[in-house]
């Protein structure tokens, strides 16, 4: 199981859409992926859900004991599985959030709970900023994906989430990195061009891709469809598959040796 | 002066171990001394020479399965070996005249086969073993790095051409302080002084032209002070890398005077366009910059090609600047600096790119410019004497002269076996069969050998085709110029421009053609000969008959290279597969793939049909490496999946963004350059028989047409074949 949460300092950042159309990808990759949204505005399933209406109960309730895991996930597009939040009202938020902040492990608890499969991809998508959600789900991450604007209200805010990266995961031995993807990108725009440059210097490293402003984009969240389903010709498209194949390769390269030196003699013995 | 053998500072790869052995040594001087001279000369009658022919191929045959540079040398020591055996026998077998026709004519074959024999043994020498240097990288401190002076000579040619080169060497990756950018202009034009001042480079004149570009070069060296000098002729782009792959052996060797790095065309040169081989066949260029040149580098007679190139200002002034006796200044400038002492290096990468000539009249232009300024040196300054030089050395200069004197020895093949069939003279004076069992091992053996050494970069035979073309036009100034090499020029003028319609260029064909008509009557007087002729004569009639029909095949093809195909645009296109997006004003996108680009537009291939509105306003984007810049542009076609885009007007930012996409980037092009497959001698054979066929169509197409328009009382005038005006058909 690898967990990535797509995470931001900033609102409107668009990580719902990067979180959903990662994990179709990784999907259509042949990854089994579970799909988490840790974002009490519950609007993962708007993007994945096979039945967006069906999502009014989830995680809150699954987590309270009041509905079974299995019944909370749902299936979602291109065989993805979705685990909404739930829509919840005020008071069971902050109850929920209440728990939260007393069990700091819990999501990663849960998850471990669960037993899943080695090479899974959890995909968690989390409300911006600092919060109990992030808390929770840097504590789980074994690799954070982060996404930013190319412009300035984004670059400066940039290392609010980068210090909660620092403090809950850096010190974790088994922790695999950050990996950037700037959003909504428009090297046509003088500014937008000037800041992607500037962040591109600053992230080279990490950075797993941009997103370029592509109208098939919102149209397709507006379908209920993955950007590559909706428009598979578009730029659009082709970032979203370049990014996902880059995560791969940057999950492949980053894993640990003594658990997958376990775990795969015994999966081929299994797929023999 | 010996101290420049070889290249110091460099290691070739050396010889199996076993072959420094002084046993194995003293063997192979024994073999070399005594038993080779010994089965050159030796008379054989005809049935001992066909055994040892066939003994010799097979060995040869045997060699050329093994990989390997030993096995090719072991090859060259057998057809060097047959050929000299021919060539011996030729000489003193061969030449019993009994009437003075027979002697003169076969005195011109014999002379032209000794040409030929000589040109492959010195080609021998110059592409046994090329040095395959590889750029050597420069200090990790850029404080380190020299200052350079880039040069952009240009006289006559269009800004459009111009600019390009200008914003693709501002764009080359080394420090901003440690060069400069100069672009000499010899045609003094406010227009480029303007241009010039816009994007921060110099423009230089001066008030004469003497010496043309070399005279321009030197102006400008006495002007500037940069510790070295790059020349681009001003149609060549360079890419960001390319001073950083050349500069570095200025580091490692002091007395390195000159750098050349290959010249590269991204167009299809007029053989390319008219034979529809671009791609396809080695050009005629590639065999050159693939191997010759490298070949030369093992001597250390890699030779200036006066551009794409970086000379040391310390020694190029040694020599007395670029030289301005010959027309060919940058070879000659070359030999200067080797007398010197100094020493070239070559880097088999193509690090800048440019159009090939447009049209086949201009080509010939060039290639005649080259053969007079080889000759012109050859008379005054020859290489095989003189100080200074490494005999390998002068070997190599001497190779680089002679080859450009086969105007006169390819006339003579192309029309020898016809003294035989006109006159009946015989002109070599042996029986057909001994003819075969000592010319074909010859022949068989040169092109066996030379396939194998350069296969990738020149397939067999189509030197005969390039060299059939030219032949006429470059026999005369060469002749001239070693008569006198101050007399005169020949150059035909470059007609440059668009050659707006399909048409057969009847003035440039002509030598073809009169050659073509002799041919096809020496056919007639051959059958005509076949069902007289005494019996044992019967085998010589077919022999020359053969020869005649090979020289038809290859006059087809030159017949063909003159059918000038039409080129459709004022900026010539230049086939590119990059990935692109195309976004809509209503934010949406597409991915696609550019097919192709010039200075005014882009074609594009969709991934699916789709219909695009006539001069609607599209954006494109293009990328290099993790970069993207965008254009406008409006819709100029949309068919089905093809798109093609014209470019709104650019700032020269984004302009200098397009170069770096397009033309300046040596990922794209560079791969095809010297990766041509090797090709069996049959295909080869098939392709230009089939090319020769498609110049017989267009020949006897054209010459109808324009009889039947002379039957027409209102045209009569209009064409005479077979010289005709050079207007479009």
């Amino acid at each position: 199981m690898v967990v990535v949460p797509v995470i931001s300092s900033k609102g409107g950042v668009g990580k719902t859409t990067v979180a959903a159309n990662l994990a179709t990808t990784l999907a259509a990759r042949g990854r089994q992926v579970l799909a988490i949204d840790l974002d009490p505005q519950n609007a993962l399933r708007f993007h994945l859900a096979n039945d967006p209406r069906g999502c009014e109960e989830g995680l809150v309730a699954a987590a309270s004991g009041q509905l079974p895991w299995t019944q909370a996930m749902r299936p979602a597009h291109g065989g993805v599985v979705l685990l909404p939040f739930g829509t919840v009202d005020d008071e069971r938020q902050i109850g929920f959030e209440h728990d939260l902040s007393r069990h700091p492990g819990w999501l990663a608890d849960t998850l471990a709970r669960f037993g899943l499969p080695a090479d899974m991809l959890v995909v968690v998508d989390t409300p911006p900023g600092p919060t109990v959600y992030l808390q929770q789900a840097l504590r789980a991450a074994d690799l954070s994906v982060i996404a930013v604007l190319a412009d300035a209200g984004s670059f400066a805010t940039l290392p609010i989430v980068e210090r909660m990266v620092d403090k809950y995961c850096r010190s974790r031995a088994d922790y695999r990195g950050s990996a950037y993807v700037i959003n909504q990108v428009d090297p046509g725009q003088r500014l937008n061009h000037d800041v992607l440059a500037v962040l591109r210097a600053r992230l080279q490293p990490e950075l797993l891709g941009v997103l370029h402003l592509d109208a098939s984009v919102s149209e397709a969240l507006a379908s209920a469809l993955p950007v590559q389903r909706y428009a598979p010709m578009s730029q659009a498209a082709e970032d979203v598959s370049v990014i996902a194949d880059r995560l791969l390769a940057r999950i492949a390269a980053s894993a640990p040796s003594p658990s997958s030196a376990h775990a795969s003699p015994l999966r081929q013995e299994a797929t023999r | 002066m010996k101290s420049n053998t070889g290249n110091s500072g460099y290691v070739p790869r050396e010889a199996p171990g076993f072959l420094r052995l002084w046993p194995v040594r003293l063997v192979g001087w024994l073999i070399a001394l005594a038993v080779l001279p010994a089965l050159i000369i030796a008379p054989m009658t005809f049935e001992q020479q066909l055994v040892l022919s066939i003994g010799i191929f097979a060995a040869a045959l045997l060699a050329n399965r093994f990989q390997g540079r030993f096995a090719g040398l072991v090859m060259i020591v057998l057809s060097v070996v047959v050929s000299s055996r021919y060539t011996y026998w030729r000489v003193t077998e061969t030449m019993y005249m009994d009437n003075p026709l027979d002697l003169v004519l076969g005195a011109g074959l014999l002379m032209a086969e000794l040409y030929a024999f000589v040109v492959l043994l010195l080609g021998y020498v110059q592409t046994a073993w090329p040095l395959e240097r590889k750029p050597v990288p420069l200090p990790e401190d850029t404080a380190l790095w020299p200052t350079i002076d880039l040069f952009i000579p240009t006289y006559n040619e269009p800004m459009s051409v111009v600019r390009p080169t200008v914003l693709a060497a501002q764009s080359i990756d080394w420090p901003r302080d440690k060069i400069k950018i100069f672009v000499l202009d010899d045609g003094r034009r406010e227009e480029f002084r303007v241009f010039c001042e816009e994007v921060g480079v110099t423009h230089v004149t001066r008030d004469n032209n003497r010496h043309a570009k070399a005279g321009n070069i030197n102006a400008a060296l006495k002007n500037t002070t940069g510790e070295f000098v790059a020349i681009f002729d001003c149609d060549h782009i360079p890419t960001r890398s390319f001073m950083q792959i050349a500069m570095g052996w200025f580091g490692r060797d002091p007395k390195l005077g000159m750098v050349q790095l290959p010249h590269y065309f991204f167009s299809p040169d007029p053989f390319e366009r008219n034979l529809d081989t671009f791609g396809t066949v080695p050009n005629e260029g590639e065999l050159f910059y693939g191997l010759i040149q490298d070949g030369n580098d093992l001597w250390n007679a890699t030779f200036f090609c006066g551009s794409c190139a970086v000379l040391r200002r310390t020694i190029v002034e040694e020599v007395g600047g670029v030289a301005v006796e010959t027309v060919t200044e940058d070879a000659h400038t070359a030999l200067k600096m080797h007398r010197r002492g100094y020493n070239t290096a070559y880097l088999a990468l193509p690090q800048a790119a440019g159009l090939a000539t447009e049209s086949l009249s201009s080509h010939v232009g060039q290639r005649i410019r080259w053969a007079r300024g080889m000759a012109q040196i050859f008379r005054i300054d020859n290489p095989l004497f003189g100080r200074g030089l490494h005999w390998a050395q002068r070997l190599c200069y001497l190779n680089a002269m002679l080859h450009f004197l086969y105007g006169l020895p390819r006339l003579i093949y192309l029309t020898a076996p016809l003294a035989y069939l006109f006159f009946g003279a015989s002109v070599i004076h042996a029986s057909a069969s001994m003819i075969f069992a000592f010319a074909l091992p010859h022949i068989l053996h040169a092109n066996l050998t030379n396939s194998r050494i350069q296969g990738r970069f020149r397939y067999l035979l189509w030197n005969e085709v390039y060299e059939a073309v030219l032949a006429w036009y470059i026999f005369r100034p060469t002749l001239v110029a070693l008569i006198n090499p101050k007399l005169g020029s020949f150059n035909v003028t470059a007609k440059g421009g668009l050659v707006r319609e399909e048409f057969f260029d009847t003035l440039i064909a002509k030598p073809s053609l009169v050659l073509l008509l002799l041919n096809f009557l020496g056919v007639g007087a051959g059958l005509w000969r076949l069902t007289w002729v005494d019996p044992q004569n019967i085998a010589t009639v077919w022999l020359n008959l053969a020869w005649t029909f090979y020289n038809l095949m290859i006059l087809g093809a030159c017949v063909a290279a003159a059918n000038e195909s039409r080129q459709v645009r004022g900026a010539p296109r230049v086939a590119l597969e990059v990935p692109a997006t195309l976004y809509f004003p209503d934010g949406h996108s597409v991915r696609c793939t550019t097919s192709d680009f010039s200075a005014g537009g882009l074609g594009v291939e969709l991934p699916a049909d789709m219909q695009l509105a006539q001069d609607a306003n599209v954006v494109v984007a293009l990328y290099r490496g993790e970069a993207e810049s965008r254009f406008a542009t409006t819709v100029r076609f949309s068919k089905g999946r093809r798109v093609g885009l014209h470019f709104a007007p650019m700032t020269l930012a984004q302009e200098r963004a397009l170069v770096q996409c397009t033309t300046a980037r040596a990922d794209i092009w560079a791969a095809r350059w010297g990766n041509h497959p090797r090709q069996g001698i049959h295909r080869v054979l098939g392709h230009i028989v089939s090319i020769s066929g498609t110049g017989f169509r267009n020949m006897f197409s054209h010459y109808y047409r324009a009889a039947t328009s002379r039957l027409r009382p209102t045209a009569a005038s209009s064409s005479k074949p077979p010289v005709e005006a050079k207007e479009p058909v």
